[in-house]
């Protein structure tokens, strides 16, 4: 008997044994969170761009400085003032000094900064907003509102007020970023802490007796992660943003130290007598780190949140 | 409706006690003596901060009659002038920076919406990486980088427009330009992730499945509802204004009070810095309070949960 | 042709980074003026994805119609553009959607909502689409319904809300009604009160009306015929009847085996099928359900059964009806 090109037998109508098991093997493979964060990332070319010139960035950061023999503070007045060449390949400053190891000496003091107001803000959100969450109640409410009417003064305004009574440094700078800087991160860390409590293996971790901060760190961190690292790689840009306002405003890190918002500002007034690489080369560094951070963090947001993209 | 506004009141004087507290903290902490800096100061401008600051009362009586004066918006004398106070210079550059700040507004806004409903509508299309480019390069320039470049280009090298000053209205298109574009880019950024969110709600099919026209659907059940969270935020875009409008209008040398502040910080005027702070601020309270209403007549959900409380 | 609407042999996929998922891979039905028919299956086999097809609903970015047709009238809906299908949505095709509590537009009222179908379709003034559209609430059961259409959906309960959303959906009075499990989002009580509503619009309207549910006790309730789906095929047809009282599919068998009864002991565990549906990106080439049917035998992994014809109205895709079988079954 035969149906179609098929032909068929008696035999193949017996009974088939091994049919349950083949359930098993049928199932979708499960990839872990970060597997599947990772995998959606690649997939953003944009983002990935990113990372790879943050990577380059912090390498140059590290190892620029010293690549063709200059200091970032020597001055050469019989040098001053030239445009990129073979030996000074980004030119040099009206004080004659090498723009290129200047340049990544810059990068270096504006990714610390950068990074360092970012992770202070990790850490005091965490525990700002870990407290407050746990606590819950009262404590909750109370805190909160602190946080609230802090974070209504708007937030170059609090790091200009700052600096008028800090020192001009590079530390006072990070204080003065990181004294209201840190709220975002505290709500943020709130709202996933509470959402974790309601979580089942944190409360079966809290009724086996487990105290409260190691609930805290050992499972929920893990799991808030992915935001954290999202508002830490945001916080980066906001941090170099600032910085070169700062230094647009004479409050930012003070001469020989040199950081992309210094060489920027000083370099304002070089334009107009047509050396316009002086400010060319820190504007474009600042663009590109706030470019870079700006798309790797929205990559990230979307590769650890898929709902928007689905 | 009363009830929601009394209570948005109550909060928008408690942060403004907040920033007069801290104001008034900072200026305690100047190192120092604030007002005899370097000893220059003429003895008459001296005789006016002592008045007007009671710096030889104790330290909580000065703490209220410093918040009783800012009740009355009086900002005190400056360090620059013995006759003219701050207020004065305020009243003078208010208008300017608040002609400036409009206009930046409404650019970046009616701007930022279309690009973030084009970019939403045409999702990973080219109009949608073009708006998003522009948004980044909105978010990655800082505006006094932008400033200048505008500067050296459209006034210095191809001489179209002017470069300084506020004398007319074209005056005021590099620094609006200069200043919208940030905020720009943030409203571009969230009305495409807002939109994108709406495009994918269960409504819209609603709305398709009536047969309806496509453009009727994207503005009364897309556009309407994803700009809510716009609406939002201006508050922060206003006080990104602010705060971007000291660059700008210092570039620029616009007569504003983003200038006044500039120059404050440069010769070390704390009762200018003070003042003009404290000036912003309530500009900021009393904008985030009138954001806060409109919000409450635009989402229909909230005037019930705000009638029920 | 009396059938109002014809779906032959339909194919649907959609393309995602993950691969071709062919949500839908051979449906076949036809439904008459006035008739129910009820679509029935689990979760992912496909149900929303061919009513959403009828309408053109899918979206256009990332699925395609792979074959067959859709005959709606005579009309073929695969081929029309989008300013037929506009005369065609909501006028004589209406859709009501599983969740009231999000199908609804947030920020406009009621009134606009109804009107704006009335207004595009029966070329009603803004006064005659309100006053059409207080009668309209009434009919589906609202309490002061002048007055609740000035409301916003968030001012409604959930059956509330499907009851507005239903409203909606039949304002133009259209021929055909698609209601994708529109009671479960609903409480029971109150799913009970929106069946004996659709029963009563169809009795009222002689509407057609697609139901699709997981809910077999639905099926019972009010439909004339019921389509059983499994991963993105009709794996059996028949009128309700026929179908309750015997079910031929192991798949349909299993269902009617998981239908709670009034009869059963407390304690007693609902049935449910064991194992889970196969994966859309691969089906397999055998029969879909193979992985977790009693009665599989040899043939049903390498070769998909086809439809077959069993009683006046009841037809079966599975091997155990081939003559072939009769046999092995019995020794089984
Ligand atoms: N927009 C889409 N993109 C990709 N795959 C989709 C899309 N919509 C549906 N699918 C897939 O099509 C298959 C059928 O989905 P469908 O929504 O029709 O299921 P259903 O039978 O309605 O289930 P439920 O009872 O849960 O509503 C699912 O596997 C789903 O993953
Ligand atoms: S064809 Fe075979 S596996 Fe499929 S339902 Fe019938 S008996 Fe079961
Ligand atoms: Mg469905």
């Amino acid at each position: 008997m035969s149906k179609g090109n098929i032909v068929l037998t008696k035999e193949m109508f017996v009974p088939a044994e091994d049919n349950f098991l083949e359930a098993e093997t049928i199932s979708a493979p499960s990839v872990s969170y970060w597997r599947e964060t990772w995998r959606r990332l690649k997939e953003n070319k944009l983002a990935l761009f990113g990372l790879i010139i943050i990577i380059l960035l912090v390498l140059m950061a590290i190892v620029g400085p010293y690549i063709n023999g200059y200091s970032y503070f020597e001055q050469d007045f019989s040098k001053k003032n030239q445009p990129p060449n073979s030996e000074h390949w980004f030119g040099t400053d009206t004080a004659g000094r090498d723009l290129f190891t200047r340049a990544w000496y810059g990068a270096r003091i504006s990714l610390f900064i950068g990074l360092m107001a970012a992770l202070i803000d990790f850490v005091v959100g965490v525990i700002y907003g870990g407290i407050s969450a746990i606590k819950g109640g009262r404590t909750d409410n109370i805190m909160m509102r602190i946080a609230e009417v802090l974070f209504s003064i708007p937030y170059l305004l609090m790091v200009i007020l700052m600096m008028i009574i800090l020192e001009r440094g590079i530390w006072p700078i990070i204080v003065a970023m990181t004294i209201t800087g840190w709220i975002p991160m505290a709500r943020l860390v709130r709202g996933q802490v509470l959402q974790l409590k309601e979580l089942e293996y944190v409360q079966a971790a809290n009724a086996m007796g487990a105290g409260t901060f190691w609930t805290l760190a050992k499972h929920m961190v893990p799991n808030m992660m992915g935001p954290i690292l999202v508002n830490i790689t945001l916080t980066v840009p906001t941090a170099i943003f600032a910085e070169a306002t700062l230094s647009f405003l004479g409050l930012g890190i003070p001469a020989p130290e040199a950081s992309w918002g210094t060489m920027a500002s000083d370099s304002l007034g070089s334009i107009l007598i047509g050396n316009f690489y002086q400010l060319a080369i820190p504007a474009l560094l600042i663009s590109i780190t706030m470019f870079a951070f700006n798309v790797f963090g929205d990559g990230l947001r979307d590769a650890l949140d898929p709902k928007l993209k689905k | 409706m009363l009830r929601f506004a009394g209570k948005r009141l109550l909060w928008a004087l408690v942060t403004l006690w907040a920033i007069i507290t801290i104001t008034f903290i900072i200026m305690h902490s100047i190192p120092g003596d604030p007002f005899a800096r370097e000893g220059k100061m003429p003895p008459a401008v001296y005789e006016n901060l002592t008045k007007h600051y009671h710096l030889d009362e104790p330290l909580y009586v000065q703490y209220f009659l410093y918040i009783k004066s800012l009740l009355v918006f009086d900002f005190g004398p400056s360090l620059k002038s013995s006759t003219l106070t701050v207020n004065d210079y305020i009243e003078k550059g208010f208008p300017v920076s608040l002609h400036l700040g409009i206009q930046a507004l409404l650019l970046a806004v009616v701007l930022g919406l279309i690009f973030g409903v084009i970019a939403a509508l045409n999702r990973n299309k080219w109009p949608d990486y073009l708006s998003m480019v522009l948004a980044i390069i909105g978010i990655s320039v800082p505006s006094f980088i932008l400033a200048t470049f505008l500067i050296n280009y459209f006034a210095v090298e191809w001489g179209l427009l002017p470069a300084a000053t506020w004398s007319s209205w074209s005056h005021t298109i590099l620094p609006t330009i200069s200043l919208a574009m940030l905020p720009m880019a943030y409203i571009a950024r969230l009305m495409r992730s807002s939109m994108l969110e709406v495009l994918n709600q269960d409504f819209m099919l609603t709305a398709k499945s009536k047969g309806l026209n496509k453009g009727f659907i994207i503005m009364k059940y897309g556009v309407r509802n994803a700009i809510l969270p716009v609406v939002s935020v201006l508050g922060i875009l206003a006080a990104n204004l602010v705060t971007g409008s000291f660059v700008v209008e210092s570039i620029f040398g616009i007569p504003g009070v983003g200038e006044l502040f500039v120059d404050g910080i440069f010769n070390r005027d704390y009762p200018v810095i003070l003042g003009s702070t404290i000036f912003y601020s309530m500009v900021l309270i009393f904008l985030i309070f009138i954001v806060d209403i409109a919000y409450f007549w635009i989402d229909p959900r909230i005037k019930v949960a705000g009638e029920e409380q | 042709m009396d059938n109002l609407l014809e779906v032959k042999d339909l194919e649907v996929s959609f393309y995602t980074h993950a691969g071709e998922v062919q949500a839908v891979r051979g449906v076949n039905f036809a439904i008459k003026q006035g008739e129910v028919v009820a679509i029935v299956g689990e979760s992912g086999c496909g149900k929303s994805v061919t009513a959403k097809s009828i309408m053109k609903l899918l979206p256009s970015s990332n699925s395609s119609y792979k074959k067959g047709s859709i005959l709606f009238k005579g009309q073929e809906i695969i081929q029309a553009n989008e300013r037929e299908m506009k005369k065609i949505r909501g006028n004589e095709i209406g859709m009501i959607f599983q969740d009231p509590m999000t199908s609804l537009n947030p920020t406009s009222k009621i009134s606009d909502q109804i009107a704006e179908g009335l207004r595009k379709h029966r070329n009603m003034s803004r006064k005659e689409a309100l006053n059409y559209g207080i009668k309209l609430l009434e009919m589906v059961g609202i309490p002061h319904a002048a007055e609740r259409i000035h409301h916003y959906p968030h001012e409604f309960s959930g059956g509330m809300r499907q009851r507005v959303m239903i409203a909606i959906a039949i304002a133009c009075e259209p021929e055909l009604l698609i209601a994708d499990e529109p009671t479960t989002a609903l409480d029971v009580t109150i799913q009970a009160q929106i069946l004996k509503l659709l029963k009563q619009l169809k009795d009222d309207l002689n509407t057609a009306i697609v139901l699709i549910t997981h809910d077999l006790g639905v099926v019972a309730e009010l439909c004339d015929k019921v389509i059983v789906m499994y991963a993105g095929k009709v794996v059996e047809t028949g009128n309700i009847a026929e179908i309750f009282r015997n079910p031929r599919h192991p798949y349909t068998m299993g269902l009617m085996r998981s239908i709670p009864r009034l009869d059963m002991q407390r304690d007693e565990n609902l049935y449910s099928i064991v194992g889970t549906p196969p994966d859309l990106l691969n089906p397999p080439k055998g029969c879909a359900f193979y992985s977790r049917c009693k009665y599989a035998m040899k043939i049903c992994k390498d070769f998909s059964p086809e439809m077959e014809s069993l009683e006046q109205s009841q037809k079966a895709a599975c091997w155990l009806y081939h003559p072939l079988a009769k046999s092995a079954v019995k020794t089984s």
